[in-house]
């Protein structure tokens, strides 16, 4: 409480600040125009108009106003829409209410009733924790909710999830994860598909087992179902998964237990499967090579830091060249020119593949892949990044951390936060001694990510405010890094996240300013912009 | 104001206040609104601007010569050949210094941007007003926007109640 109030102050007392200085221009601005014509609302006008009297903001146009609305955060839009009821109204327009991300606030029982009047049109729901899970669960409404993006359940039960399920049936992506859903059992995943049955994608991670029966019937009650990852899975029945006709995408990334064999013949025969990831797992050669030689459809498989394929290819360099145009992505291949290759006609950049411009004037499906590529490869590069395995440096100063910042760039806000994630993560190479990886983080700064991030820390999504100055944080730790970001403007836009009233956002900016300020110069600095 | 040069086709635009702005037509048509006016031949002589004194219009008007050469009628592409970054910078610093205005010009000239539907300026002027909101109490941001409070007591429990999530 107390901290909070301080911040206020600060708040108050720069405001009061920019005022002075407004009215000094206002001042000689106003008296320097000849003649003042005043359009309808502004009142005195000009030099007069200082102290605000004048202007009433009630008569922009709506749109203009919603527009501000919607880059303003849900606390300032809370503010401005209270402050009369021409705003009110403005504020609770269904254009501003189609997607909400809870992630930042407390979500209870009693605030999710309290938001059910306004989400009657709610169609992407973005939440964390299990209690958030819970609340939207009984109490939010929003009968129309097509997309909902959870994180941090690891305690949601199946319980929770049959309602949600039951209570949104309209749902057509469910994506929960990277923690653990270990008390999902295949009953609730049964459940989900008897309920939703316009699924397109479904995403969930640790889940202890998805048997026949669970997955049975995803191919029987979901027949749009097209996106599939079970992540970091124990066991899942890899030939049900053949089942699912409609299955475009598949991902098991980071699964063990996998029967490779059935895997590879039952996948293979799937007569739409355009993509299938099953990076960090111990897939064998020959299944990715009877995926190849199989399937007539597949375009693409990735298979990122997989210990017995990278074997084979240190083998035999050539082992999956001959791959009828399919692709195959491993840490040791030129990701980025691969890549370049699904766009023949185009003289793309290499680096420029995951620039969206490019994929349009396409088949329709390869800019779905590429979308679903950033997914998964976002997903991918921070479990590794956390594991971080031995033997990964080359990959990431070749070529991981450009991957990484062309997902900062991404059109899809997680992976741009993922990413942001990753990169303060794989930087720092000991968690005990906070020790950071010079070449890593001089390769984020060369390939141009400080600006990047800098930019990403400047949204408003708090979410990506924190993860971004999490980052640049860390990056920091390298005094050359650290010069490189003060150079940006880098202290003067922590110094306004250190006063977010998002607890995170503030914690993260106010480590980054202790980094930056360990240079003398940029100590010198920091007194001046923070005192 | 803007000079006649050779080959350049040039607009007359008009304020209600009776002046009178000569500008390349493709500064004009930074303004989506204007470049309607043109496209449908509606513009053979001058076009008057309703609702933007001579003052806010002078200042459009320098907003959009100085951002013309980037996002101009050739499109985005023509700023890749020459130090884009380096001209990114430029054009951020020169924004920062023409967005120091009071709050009377800088509401005139949201309106202008609105009105005339230059993208460019409406982020700017918007951007601007969102961060001298953000992070203010309603009373501050009422004070800034010298709106009246026009709620009953019992609405403006109402109002608070449904507005709690947002502040936790």
């Amino acid at each position: 409480m107390t901290t909070r109030r301080v911040r206020r102050r600060t708040c108050r007392d720069k405001g009061k600040g920019k005022e002075v200085v407004e009215e000094g221009r206002a001042v000689e601005a106003g008296s320097s125009p000849p003649r003042d014509w005043v359009p309808a609302g502004d009142g005195d006008g000009g030099g007069e108009a200082v102290a605000g009297e004048a202007v009433d903001w009630t008569l922009l146009p709506d749109d203009t106003v919603l527009q501000l609305f919607g880059r303003l955060s849900y606390r300032d839009r809370a503010s401005l829409g209270a402050t009369c009821q021409t705003w009110r109204g403005l504020g609770s327009s269904p254009c501003l209410w189609s997607t909400l991300d809870l992630r930042a606030h407390r979500c209870d029982a009693e605030v999710a009733s309290s938001l059910a009047s306004r989400c009657g049109g709610l169609q992407r729901l973005r939440l964390r924790g299990h209690e958030a899970a819970v609340a939207v669960a009984s109490a939010l409404g929003a009968r129309d909710l097509r997309e909902v993006v959870a994180e941090g359940c690891r305690g949601l039960t199946d319980a929770t999830l049959a309602v949600l399920a039951a209570r949104h049936e309209a749902l057509e992506s469910l994506q929960i994860g990277p923690d653990p859903l270990e008390r999902i059992s295949s009953d609730a995943l049964r459940h989900v598909a008897l309920c939703c049955s316009r699924l397109r994608r479904l995403h969930l991670s640790g889940l202890r087992e998805a048997d026949s029966d669970a997955i049975g019937a995803l191919a029987r009650y979901c027949p749009l179902l097209e996106d599939v990852a079970l992540l970091d899975c124990g066991t899942v029945d890899e030939a049900a998964l053949g089942d699912i006709h409609s299955l475009r995408f598949l991902s098991i990334a980071g699964c063990y237990n996998v029967k490779w064999a059935t895997a590879s013949a039952s996948w293979a025969q799937l007569p739409l499967l355009v993509a299938v990831d099953v990076s960090r797992t111990d897939v064998s050669p020959n299944a990715v090579a009877r995926l190849i030689s199989h399937s007539k459809t597949l375009e693409l498989i990735c298979a990122l830091n997989c210990k017995f394929v990278e074997e084979e290819q240190a083998h035999s360099p050539t082992a999956f060249s001959n791959s009828k145009g399919k692709l195959v992505l491993t840490i040791t291949c030129p990701i980025f020119k691969s890549l370049a290759s699904l766009f023949p006609a185009e003289a793309v950049e290499e680096h420029g593949v995951f620039n969206e411009c490019n994929w349009r004037n396409k088949r329709k499906i390869l800019g779905v892949m590429m979308n679903w590529l950033e997914w998964i490869l976002s997903q991918s590069l921070l479990r590794i990044a956390e594991c971080n395995p031995y033997g990964m440096d080359d990959f990431w100063l070749q070529q991981g951390t450009s991957m990484l910042l062309s997902l900062v760039k991404s059109s899809q806000e997680d992976v741009q936060e993922r990413a942001a994630t990753t990169i303060a993560t794989f930087v720092v190479i000991d968690d005990e001694t906070a020790n950071v990886d010079a070449a890593r983080s001089e390769a984020v700064m060369r390939d141009g990510g400080i600006p990047l991030l800098l930019d990403l820390a400047r949204c408003s999504r708090v979410s990506a405010q924190s993860e971004a100055a999490k980052a640049i944080a860390n990056l920091s730790v390298n005094a050359k890094v650290a010069k490189v970001v003060a150079d940006e403007g880098g202290i003067a836009i922590f110094t306004n996240l250190a006063k977010s009233t998002n607890r995170l956002v503030a914690e993260e900016a106010a480590g980054g300013l202790w980094n930056l300020s360990v240079g003398e110069e940029h100590k010198r600095l920091l007194r001046q912009l923070v005192v | 104001m803007a000079t006649r040069e050779a080959g350049k086709k040039m607009i007359m635009l008009k304020s209600p206040d009776g002046m009178e702005f000569e500008v390349e037509e493709a500064v004009a048509m930074e303004s989506q609104t204007i470049r309607k006016m043109i496209e449908d031949d509606c513009a053979d002589t001058a076009i008057l601007i309703p609702n933007i004194n001579s003052k806010i219009l002078s200042r459009v008007i320098e907003y959009c010569n100085k951002h013309v050469p980037t996002t101009g009628a050739t499109g985005a592409a023509a700023s890749d050949t020459v130090a884009p970054a380096a001209l990114a910078e430029d054009l951020k610093i020169w924004d920062a210094e023409f967005i120091k205005v009071n709050r009377a010009t800088r509401f005139n000239l949201i309106q202008a941007a609105s009105y005339l539907n230059i993208k460019g300026l409406l982020d700017l002027t918007s951007q601007t007003t969102i961060d001298t909101i953000s992070d203010n109490s309603l009373e501050e941001i009422r004070s800034f926007l010298s709106t009246k409070n026009d709620y009953l007591p019992e609405e403006e429990q109402t109002i608070r109640r449904e507005n709690q999530w947002a502040f936790q």
